[in-house]
């Protein structure tokens, strides 16, 4: 997430819409503090989640190896896993969307997976110009 | 490729902050928007 708000912050990305498994009270503390200006969806049954696809993990996708070294390099910097809350085998979600169209979405392989922002800047280039060349 | 959200998707009802309860679909609608599925807070 940090990842996303420092890039949000640059201006280099559209609107974020978070959605988490927590309850409104625990996001709107976690959230408060971390992000204040994004919005945040409670979404404890996973309705949002489903609805996208954003399925539960494999066995290799939650403990393969990409996942280990990543879950390893955030412990050897102080950063401790939180208290589990809701289905924490679900897998992480990206999706660029406008209105009802879902533009790009980004397939996570394992837990290991950084939001992949090239391919994500790469797809907005070439959805703009797009957009231009059918206004011409 | 382009995808259709689920209808339903949109015309549910959620709690948020900073969000009204209502149609997500207000806030999506006419501007790009990243989603992000967090798997937990931390």
């Amino acid at each position: 997430m940090s990842v996303l708000r420092r890039e949000r912050g640059l201006g280099s990305l559209p609107g974020v819409l978070l959605f988490h498994s927590a309850s409104v009270e625990e996001g709107e503390l976690f959230f408060g503090k971390h992000w204040p200006e994004v919005p945040a969806i409670s979404d404890p049954e996973l309705f949002f989640f489903d609805a996208m696809g954003v399925r539960r993990g494999r066995i290799r996708e939650l403990f393969g190896l990409r996942s280990l070294v990543v879950g390893a390099k955030a412990l050897s910097r102080g950063v401790l896993p939180g208290r589990p809350r809701g289905d924490v085998f679900r897998m992480p979600g990206l999706f660029l969307v406008e209105g009802r169209d879902i533009l790009w979405r980004q397939r996570f392989e394992t837990l290991g997976d950084a939001p992949d922002l090239p391919g994500l800047r790469s797809f907005m280039k070439a959805h703009l110009e797009e957009h231009r060349s059918n206004a011409d | 490729m382009w995808n259709t959200i689920p209808l339903e998707a949109w015309e549910h009802e959620v709690q948020g902050r900073l969000l009204s309860p209502g149609s997500l679909g207000d806030q999506l609608d006419h501007h790009p928007r990243l989603m992000v599925f967090l798997r937990h807070l931390g």
